[in-house]
């Protein structure tokens, strides 16, 4: 499913950090588990689109996303790699329907308030948004933020989906609801999907292959 | 009392075409000085904010000196164009343009300096082009900061004396503007044309200001 070895150093005036990873997974779940300050988001990123590595590659459901060797590196907009934000990022000034329809729309204005769309209503109703698909997002609970930001993502119909620490923005009681959620969506949804938590939670409660990193290190154990 | 009314339409065709003017160059400065990770930036946005706080009559001068007929970019332009802005209408464009240049670009680069760069990240993911992630995430996001901007300018534009004096004089009909035909009517001692220049531009300065706090208001609302 994925495959990468890349280096990147990200130096600031207070830090300077060295992210370096080899390593490979061929199961569809992979969780990549580290304590924060670790590279985590980092990688991330990269994966995403949202920072060029050093040196490397990067192959990831079947697709050469980054290699420099071969002079390869597809912007952010040609990956088909859908990102769940850690606070969602979901567009303040459109309604949960405009959000979700974001993506299909090209050019220059935003969609429609009612905009018409099989797909959009789709989504809606496997996420149980429909109630709450012309509210604006700080209208919104946390729960159907997180599923409004999914659904944004997914109906891109993406290559893969990268979570980045989707529970830490939520209280606990919900954090717990939110898991369960996304663990029966997991097994619904055939796409390949990249996960990052500090939470050991998280390491029970998912099947999937595990990769831990720490200070920019793979680790074993 | 028509005369009012010619000097009114004239402040609102000048003032109109230096917002309009502003609204270009005010939001790609300001969008260029959030961005831009250039070691100068801080430096040319105080040399920017200079018509602010200079004396108009100095910043009249220096574009006297500027465009002038005897300049090089002035007789440029007249030999060129055919331009000449000395004494003209769009003179007074020109005074007025710079002098609430300040006024659009200083919130534009604020308001754009709020918006998250995540929000952008959003869009690129979601497989935009930089040119729609602007119009469609960053210009809405900052836009009621900088419409509060442009309807300052606008009033500053409208109230516009000293530089524009200067440059472009006061040819009645013709480049004589509301807050220069005040200046005029109370010279030549006419009382009530100046009682009647005053109260119209009060009341224009009163329901710009009163937009301008209603928009950046409710801006922070949605904001929050």
């Amino acid at each position: 499913m994925i495959e990468l070895q890349l280096e990147k150093t990200l130096v600031s005036p207070r830090r300077r950090f060295h992210l370096q990873l080899d390593f490979a997974c061929s199961e569809q779940r992979l969780l990549v588990y580290g304590p924060s300050g670790s590279g985590k988001s980092l990688l991330l990123q990269l994966l995403g689109g949202l920072q060029t590595p050093d040196s490397g590659h990067i192959r990831l459901a079947g697709r050469t996303l980054y290699d420099a060797g071969r002079n390869i590196n597809l912007p952010a907009r040609q990956r088909q790699v859908a990102y769940l934000f850690q606070d969602y990022a979901l567009f303040p000034h459109l309604t949960a329907r405009q959000n979700i329809a974001f993506g299909l729309r090209r050019g220059l204005l935003n969609p429609r308030r009612n905009l018409a769309s099989k797909d959009v209503d789709l989504w809606l109703e496997r996420f149980s948004l429909q109630d709450a698909q012309h509210l604006y997002p700080y209208q919104l609970s946390g729960g159907q933020r997180q599923r409004t930001a999914l659904a944004r993502a997914l109906i891109m119909e993406p290559a893969a989906l990268l979570l980045d620490e989707p529970f830490s923005a939520l209280d606990p009681p919900l954090r717990e609801q939110m898991r369960q959620q996304l663990a029966s969506l997991q097994s619904q949804l055939e796409i390949p999907m990249i996960m990052i938590s500090h939470d050991p939670c998280d390491l029970e409660f998912f099947t999937a292959a595990v990769v831990r990193i720490e200070n920019g290190r793979q680790v074993h154990g | 009392m028509s005369s009012a009314w010619i000097a009114l339409s004239l402040s609102l065709k000048v003032a109109g075409w230096a917002t309009a003017i502003n609204l270009v160059l005010g939001v790609a400065t300001g969008f260029f000085l959030a961005r831009t990770r250039l070691p100068g930036r801080d430096l040319i946005d105080s040399l920017l904010t200079l018509p602010m706080v200079m004396p108009p009559t100095v910043l009249g001068y220096y574009l006297l000196v500027l465009v002038g007929r005897n300049s090089t970019l002035g007789g440029w332009l007249h030999d060129s164009f055919g331009i000449n802005l000395i004494f003209t209408w769009q003179g007074a464009v020109l005074a007025s343009c710079i002098v609430a240049f300040p006024l659009v670009f200083k919130p534009a680069r604020a308001a754009f300096e709020e918006v998250s760069p995540q929000l952008e990240q959003a869009g690129r993911v979601l497989g935009l082009s930089e040119l729609s992630i602007f119009f469609r995430i960053t210009l809405p996001l900052a836009w009621r900061g900088i419409l509060a901007g442009l309807l300052l300018a606008f009033a500053r534009a409208l109230g516009e004396f000293g530089a524009t004096l200067m440059i472009a004089g006061s040819i009645p009909g013709r480049t004589q503007t509301l807050s220069i035909a005040v200046y005029e009517a109370v010279q030549a001692g006419q009382d009530s044309t100046a009682n009647l220049l005053v109260a119209i531009t009060s009341l224009v300065c009163v329901v710009v200001l009163l937009s301008a706090s209603w928009l950046s208001r409710s801006h922070r609302r949605r904001q929050a």
